[in-house]
Parts: C-alpha cells; structure tokens; sequence
C-alpha cells in the first residue's frame, strides 16, 4: 500500500521539474521546451540577476564616451541621467563571452551619434555570458526579462512608448532580445546581429527571436553554415521579418586568411583573436556599424538563394525598391509580408564594406580572341577599379551581360573604359574593341549606353562615351 | 579565467578543424594575407604601411589614385597600377633607393583623348 501510493507522487515529481523565481521576473522552470529536449538537453535553470548582474549603460548625445547606470530596481536613475523621452531608445546586447563595454557596443553607440539624436543603451550581462555557453544560452531569459522590465518602466513611469524602443542583440544577445521582444507588447524593433544556433535553431518561437517578438524584426545571417562539421555559430533559420544573407550568409569575404594573418590583426592582436575564433560571426555586428554612416551603402536584393543572386537572377531592384541592411532597414518596414523575406548582397572584405552593385552588357567588336574582359566606371563621384567581366572566347558581336559590387557610388555615369588580356603571346597583334556597353544601376531602372567605334590592342584602355541620341533609338 | 579557458577551447576546436584544409602561409596570397614579397600574392603587390611595418597583400591602384612604379624590391608602401595604366610622378635617385617615388595611376593612352 505504501509503495503503491509513493508512485504516482514520483511521477507528479518527475513532470513537474524545477523552477525558480525572481521578484519581478516570473518564473523560470527546466522544463519543455526550455530543457530536456533534442535541441536543449542539458536541464539548467538560469542564475538569478544578483549574479548576472545586468548593467544598463546609458550612452547619450550629451555624455558619448561616459556612460551613466540605470538601475531596475530605482528608476530615480533614470530621471536623474540623460535620458531623454522624446527620443528614440536602442539597446545594444551583447553575446556569449563578451562584454558591455567592449569595443563594438560603445562604438554603435557613437556611430549612431553622427546620425541622429538617441538613447543608447548598451546592456553588459558579461557575468551571465562568460561561462559555460548552456548556461549562458539559459541566462538568455533572465537578462530578456530584465531588459523587458526596463522597458516597462520607461513605459509606465516616463510615459514612453514602446514602439520608440529598438533592440539589437548579437549572436545570444539577439535571443536575449526575443526574450525581451515576447514580454514587452507593441515592442517597436529588434535587430538580430546573426542569432546564434546552438540551442536555439529549431525550438519553438517563445525559446528563441522571431517575427512576432517586435513589429519589426530585422535579422543579419553571416554565420549560417552548420555547427557540426563548419563551425558555423550562427543560426541558418530564417526568425525575422527580413532576413538579410550578405555573401549568402555563411562565408564571409577577407574570412579565409590563414590564421597567422588573422590572428595578426590591424586592429590589434585582441581583435584578432576574435576574428581568428569567429570571424563570420562577428561580421555582423561590423557591417551593422558600417550601416550606420552608410545610408545607401547596403542595398539587399530579394531573391530565393544567393545562387540566383550570384547567377544575376535579381538584378535590379524590384519597383518598391531595395531594404537596406542593418540600421536603415526600417525604411521598408511597411513592406513585410505574411511570409518571411530573404534579401541578398555583397559585401567588402575589409573595413568599408558597403557596396554598390552594377550590371554592365558589352557588345564585343574587332577580332576574335580568346581572354578576359574588364571595366571600370568613371562617374561625377570617383571611378572603380577595373571589374571581370567576362573571360573566354572574344566573338564581335557576341553580347555578354555580368554584375559586380563596386566599392563606390560613382554617380552619374561619364564614362566606361574597356580592357581585354589574356596570357598568350599574341604575334599577331589582334585588336578587341566594344561597340557598346550599357551599364545599370542596381536600385533604377534606368539604362545608360557608351559606345565607340574603336579597337585596342590587348592591355590598352578603350574609352567609351556615351551614345549619340541616334544609337540610342 | 573561464573567459580565457572558453577562449582556448573554441580555439582549438578552429585549430583542429583548420588542420585538414591548412591555408598557404607562402604563395597564392589573398588580399589582406600577410606577405614578404609580392611574387607571393595573388595579386602581385604586398604593400606595407611603414618600413617596419606588417606587410599584406593588397589589390593594385587603380585609375586616378596614389601608387608606385614597379621595383626590384618587391615590397611597396603603394601598389602598382593595374593594367593599362602608367605610374605618372615625379623620380629621384633617392625615391629608387627608398621606394617612394609616388605618383597617380594613369590612363596610359590619356594624351590620345
């Protein structure tokens, strides 16, 4: 009788699990989905926040390089800082192993001090962070909730509106941010800087960011290859409103160095490290900080794989236009659609990676050949570097259309120069010339046409200029 | 200390995953690759900032910006032009000697324009 009657008590036992709870923040269990499933198996209950120790740093307009501490627990810190209601509100969250006031965050903040007027919050959950990354992955919910009770009392106590707040949050940062984006009702944006995967990909929407966590959630993949065999931290799922994958999401370029020329960064060797361990995954956050003071610099082409992206099958811009990725994707905010989008592009492999991307169409003339075709744009803003465009059989008369990522807007288009090679002795000395080059900007329609009657020898500059009004009819 | 530990760890774990696939350290550079000569780079220019400075591989200039004639050195604190331009500046003895005899990239056929 005694045994029989214990049973049924072990069992309740076994299903209901363990829980905590923290004043303010609810109740946290290691139950389902949160642990002992396929994705999470480890059952881990988070810290509480004496130990995390959530900081909120405010970065303002007036104080740029000195932050001031917000507390939860005496909103008098909030009145008493330079926290300004009629501005907007973006915190910045940090991920796994890092830190507040590591370079990156402060320097988001200042960026954004070039452009606009702005509380900017960055939120140093280091202790929670730098630890085992189950338990970090875990320590996610305490430091969303926090984040989102920060929010509540900016919205109770200073009547603020939600909607002026945006979050961005890298790598576990970006799921601190769903955290906070499913407590906090009317949230206005969340921008997820390469969502980590580990724990997260593939779990229901309440464990990790998605779409319905903000009214608009913007997500950058630079990571997305698999963690087994790639090491790829970040998620290849597709959680936001726009998805954003810059050179297809897994590999980033200037990535590939070998490890003594990463390692041996130009930034320092600290930097360096970070890039030797998880130079795509951190590339997000760097093109997001680009973005800032690079309006126009990001344009994301909608297409269905960066296959086609890369085969010219989205080339241009669709007629509402192309999002920019990172801090100006807003814009398009009114554009989102019941369905998930997935916006492509390309980007620089170093600092300065914003690009502009062109397609050029050569009508070869002269002689045939076999070698390599390249061009350079000259316009009322600079020129570009001399750009493949084609490399085999040289036909006259032949048509050959081929895109590249410019590292300037040129503007408007005064020019184009033409150069064939190739790696033969040619005794003949044959010449190669271009009828006509039409060249197209990826965000117009508009078509601009250079011709020229003339031939060159290989390695010798052709200039095309534009057409007479008679060629183009 | 965990932060360092971690750290290793992941390091590592890249180290070994790096170790099937190792990537040159010698020829066949790509941009931003560390180099002692330019005949290691792809792009045939290792370009270093001062004397003693870290050297890299880096693209070549192109129109209208800062660069360097060819030398014997190999090495340059400008790259070289791409094709079909010429290096346009003025040439000492003492810029040979010291590699910076600077000039603008040039459209080699720009007095037929």
């Amino acid at each position: 009788m005694l045994i029989l009657w214990t049973i049924p008590l072990f069992l309740l036992g076994a299903a209901q699990g363990k829980e905590v709870c923290y004043d303010n923040l609810g109740c946290f269990s290691d139950a389902e989905p949160w642990a002992g499933t396929a994705i999470r198996p480890l059952k881990l209950l988070p810290w509480s926040p004496e130990k995390i120790n959530t900081r909120f740093l405010l970065y303002t307009n007036e104080n740029p390089t000195a932050f001031q501490t917000l507390q939860l627990s005496d909103p008098s810190t909030i009145e008493a800082s330079n926290f300004q209601v009629a501005r907007k509100t973006r915190f910045i969250i940090h991920g796994f192993i890092d830190k507040g006031e590591e370079n990156w965050v402060v320097d988001m903040c200042k960026n954004m001090f070039q452009v606009e007027e702005v509380n900017c919050i960055c939120v140093d959950w280091k202790r929670g962070s730098q630890t085992t990354y189950t338990q970090a992955a875990n320590n996610v919910r305490v430091v969303g909730a926090q984040v989102a009770q920060m929010i509540d009392i900016l919205v109770r106590n200073f009547n603020y509106s939600a909607s002026k707040v945006h979050l961005i949050g890298h790598s576990l940062g970006a799921h601190v941010a769903g955290e906070a984006g499913s407590r906090t009702p009317g949230l206005g944006r969340i921008t997820g800087l390469d969502p980590v995967e580990a724990n997260f990909e593939g779990t229901p929407e309440e464990v990790r960011l998605d779409p319905s966590d903000a009214d608009f959630v913007d997500v950058i993949h630079t990571d997305a290859a698999p963690l087994i065999p790639f090491l790829g931290f970040g998620t290849n799922q597709m959680v936001g409103h726009f998805d954003f994958f810059p050179n297809g999401g897994q590999y980033m370029p200037g990535c590939k160095k070998n490890a003594l020329s990463q390692i041996v960064d130009i930034d320092g060797i600290w930097s360096g490290t970070r890039d030797f361990v998880a130079c795509n995954h951190l590339r997000s956050y760097k093109y997001y900080l680009e973005s800032i003071l690079n309006p126009d610099g990001f344009a994301a082409y909608p297409c269905a794989s960066y296959r086609d992206f890369e085969s010219n099958k989205c080339f241009p811009c669709p007629d509402q236009g192309c999002p920019q990725m990172g801090h100006y994707a807003d814009k398009f905010a009114n554009n989102t659609s019941v369905e998930p989008q997935k916006f492509f592009l390309n980007t620089g492999e170093a600092k300065n990676f914003a690009r502009w991307r062109y397609r050029v169409s050569l009508t070869f003339s002269g002689r045939t050949v076999t070698g390599q075709v390249k061009v350079s744009l000259f316009g009322s803003n600079g020129n570009t570097r001399q750009c493949d465009i084609f490399r085999g059989i040289i036909k006259p008369g032949a048509t050959h259309s081929n895109e590249f990522d410019a590292k300037l807007d040129v503007g408007t288009i005064e020019k184009v120069k033409f150069l064939w090679n190739n790696h033969v002795v040619n005794p003949s000395f044959p010449k190669v010339g271009a009828a006509k080059i039409t060249v197209q900007k990826g965000e117009e329609r508009t078509e601009h046409n250079f011709c020229s009657e003339e031939t060159v020898r290989e390695d010798i500059l052709l200039t095309l200029l534009p057409c007479k009004t008679s060629d183009t009819m | 200390m965990e932060k360092v530990l971690v750290l290793l760890l992941v390091s590592l774990l890249a180290v070994a995953y790096a170790a099937p696939g190792p990537r040159g350290l010698i020829i066949n550079l790509e941009d931003g690759e560390i180099c002692l000569n330019s005949m290691q780079c792809k792009s045939r220019c290792c370009q270093h900032d001062t004397i003693l400075g870290i050297a890299r591989c880096t693209h070549k200039a192109m129109e209208n910006s800062e660069c360097s004639p060819k030398t014997l050195y190999g090495i340059y604190y400008r790259c070289p032009c791409e094709r079909g331009l010429t290096c346009e500046g003025d040439r000492s003895i003492i810029g040979a000697i010291t590699n910076t005899n600077y000039g603008i990239c040039l459209d080699s056929r720009r007095s037929k324009q």
